[in-house]
């Protein structure tokens, strides 16, 4: 089972978002509601996939994307957002970013594709 | 009251008349030579018309009546220096009145210089001393009255010779020697006069009161010289006199009163010249304007008077106080007290003083108002940009978060219930697709009220992703070095945004291209389409608020002039439009 680290600030959102990923197969290990609080739990936790919203009250969630990269466990990255892809920039220089799905198509099948496609 | 003009041409006419009376009895019954005639009557000529030319160029001034007075006198006594050769009794009459007029010419003479160049005599000194000048005239006149017709009547009247003296009384000591008694009280009052005038006013009196103090000085020495016997009474010097003050004085007497002519002039241009001047430059225009160079303008405050730089000025006695403005005056204009003998002048500088600093104050009060409104404008259009930005992360965080959750809640749902149910399978899958476009127009609404990728990723990438969405292709230059503050990125956008609306509904164009600049701090953006063009005519013509455009354009002029922007609508070559809006970043 896939240790997944959920970082939203929304709580009921995120709290209905572990039990889709738990019912689908996924390990929910932490959840985390600011960037500061991914980054501990993610020490904490080594997850193997951080699920992290973009828009997050203190750090955004590039920041906290770039800031995972020191962490050993080096954890898989996947943006979320319940904005449209195109009101980012480009994040290519992110390395632990898998890709970016929007909350609005965010299933366990199209988590599941994606991580598949790395 | 007669007016100046009135009298002075009274005054012209009846000298005129006289010099004809004078012609006539030179040309009938002269012995001398022409050339003596033409100087005894031209020469009064010259003071008449000085002294009209002196009314006309000060008409509230009595000095050029005086003038006319004294051309008058020495025409009425030019008989009394004719050597006459005639029967006729007129001519008897006449030379009766030229030797009583002919101690007045000196009189006149006196009382001109002295009073110059109000023509008034102010002070009670020399008023006296005129007066019992006028009445020495008098007496010597009646005197010379009664030996002329003595004379004329003691035996057959068949002509004249001229008696010595041009002031009257021939060789009598007695007379002579009351002559020299004003004439040495004479020179003092002259000093007088010339140390309690004011610096400027000196200058003004130098050139006549120089010349007339020498005719004066010559005039006591003659008379010294006669009343000791040292000369008869017929000299050449006292001969020379009247050419000699008639040579030198009008046209002293003249250039001092142009001199202050020119000062009084000057207050028009003066009054041009400070329509618009800054309060700190209105020192040295009023020091030019009324030749007086140590004038001050000074300004009250907390009790006592500053100048423009907020100095201390002390308010000396011998500066006279002009006060400027109400009461209590808003300043003082501290100046030369000459510039007390133009009251119209100095009223005039007061006046205009006052207008310029009226002027500066309401210039400045407006500037300051102006600056308020720019700034409360401001204030509302980055409050409502804000705002927007607000509503957007509301709308996000919110309403956008439950509709998210509640299809979360519909998936978890779908794993409950039996897969081969179709009917609950299309009922979920309906609930499924109305949330996806319940989605897709939140997220319309808030990208409509502010753009996330705006606040995320600044101007250029928002106006990218409007370009993409036009039903046209909107070509995007943009060369944007860094993102410019978040107030005009949204002005901007919208700009762009209503721009591109406009070309999509009304300009019938295939293309449009949006350009973004930065120079200096100043956002540059240009919207052009290659449609049927026109925009700018209704802008221009007023009438753009009523057609579908219009009102949108006004609203993006409203909206860039609260960034201190300009907007330009032309049409475009060869057809379009090209709107150009600048907005500055501060």
């Amino acid at each position: 089972m896939v240790r997944v680290l959920l970082v939203d600030d929304q709580v009921p959102y995120r709290r209905l978002l572990a039990r889709l990923l738990r019912a689908g197969g996924f390990d929910v290990v932490a959840e985390a509601g600011t960037g500061h609080e991914a980054l501990l739990l993610a020490a904490a936790t080594a997850p193997e996939l951080v699920l992290l919203d973009v828009l997050l009250p203190d750090l955004d969630g590039f920041e906290v994307a770039r800031r995972l990269e020191v962490d050993p466990a080096r954890p898989a990255v996947v943006l979320v957002s319940s904005r449209h892809r195109e009101d980012f920039g480009e994040f290519t220089g992110l390395a632990l970013v898998r890709g970016f799905i929007g909350k609005d198509e965010l299933t366990v099948e199209r988590l599941t594709e994606l991580l598949a496609e790395g | 009251m007669v007016g100046p003009f009135a009298l002075s041409w009274a005054s012209s006419a009846l000298s005129g008349l006289v010099a004809v009376v004078d012609v006539v009895l030179a040309a009938t019954a002269g012995r001398q030579p022409a050339l003596w005639y033409v100087w005894e009557i031209g020469s009064p000529l010259v003071w008449v018309g000085v002294g009209v030319l002196a009314v006309v160029i000060r008409p509230d001034r009595r000095v050029g009546l005086l003038m006319q007075l004294l051309g008058l006198i020495l025409l009425v006594d030019a008989p009394a220096g004719f050597a006459l050769s005639t029967t006729r009794t007129w001519a008897a009459v006449d030379l009766v009145v030229a030797r009583a007029a002919q101690p007045f010419q000196v009189v006149v003479f006196a009382h001109l210089l002295l009073s110059y160049p109000e023509g008034r005599l102010r002070r009670p000194l020399p008023r006296a001393f005129v007066a019992a000048l006028y009445a020495y005239a008098a007496v010597v006149g009646a005197a010379a009255a009664v030996t002329t017709i003595r004379t004329i009547t003691g035996q057959p009247w068949t002509g004249t010779d001229p008696v010595a003296g041009f002031a009257g009384g021939g060789s009598s000591t007695a007379i002579n020697a009351g002559w020299l008694a004003f004439a040495v009280v004479y020179p003092v009052l002259l000093g007088l006069k010339v140390r309690q005038a004011s610096p400027g006013r000196r200058k003004t009196l130098a050139y006549p009161l120089t010349c007339g103090f020498i005719v004066i000085t010559l005039f006591a020495l003659t008379m010294v010289l006669v009343v000791v016997g040292s000369v008869p009474a017929a000299n050449p010097l006292s001969d020379a006199l009247p050419y000699l003050a008639v040579l030198t004085m009008p046209g002293a007497f003249l250039l001092g009163l142009l001199r202050e002519r020119l000062r009084y002039g000057s207050v028009t241009d003066f009054l041009r010249a400070v329509e618009h001047t800054p309060i700190g430059r209105l020192q040295p225009a009023l020091r030019e304007a009324l030749r007086d160079p140590t004038l001050r303008l000074v300004f009250s405050q907390d009790g006592r008077y500053v100048d423009e730089h907020g100095e201390h000025v002390p308010i000396d006695n011998d500066r006279a106080v002009l006060p400027i403005g109400g009461d209590p005056p808003i300043g003082l204009l501290l100046h030369d007290p000459a510039l007390n003998d133009e009251p119209k002048l100095v009223r005039a500088a007061s006046v205009a003083t006052r207008l310029a600093l009226d002027n500066a104050r309401l210039h400045a009060v407006v500037r300051q108002q102006l600056a308020e409104a720019r700034a409360s404008r401001r204030r509302i259009v980055e409050a409502a940009a804000a705002e927007r930005r607000r509503l957007e992360r509301d709308l996000h965080d919110g309403a956008q978060q439950r509709i998210l959750a509640v299809g979360i809640a519909l998936r978890l749902l779908q794993q409950q219930l039996d897969p081969t149910d179709r009917a609950v399978t299309e009922a979920l899958e309906e609930a499924h697709r109305e949330l996806a476009d319940a989605i897709s127009e939140l997220r319309e609404l808030a990208r409509g009220i502010h753009p996330a990728v705006l606040t995320e990723q600044g101007l250029s990438a928002a106006v990218r992703a409007l370009a993409r969405r036009q039903p046209l292709p909107v070509a995007v230059d943009d060369a944007l070095p860094h993102r410019v503050p978040q107030p005009v990125e949204t002005a901007a956008y919208f700009v762009v945004s209503e721009a591109l609306n406009n070309v999509v509904k009304h300009a019938h164009a295939t293309r449009a291209r949006v350009r973004l600049s930065l120079r200096a701090d100043v956002l540059r953006v240009e919207v052009v389409d290659d449609g049927i063009g026109g925009a700018g005519r209704e802008v221009a013509d007023g009438n753009g608020a009523d057609t579908r455009a219009g009102s949108g354009l006004r609203g993006l002029a409203d909206r860039v002039a609260a960034f201190d922007g300009t907007l330009s609508i032309a049409d475009a070559a060869p057809t379009g439009t090209r709107l150009i809006v600048e907005l500055t970043c501060d």
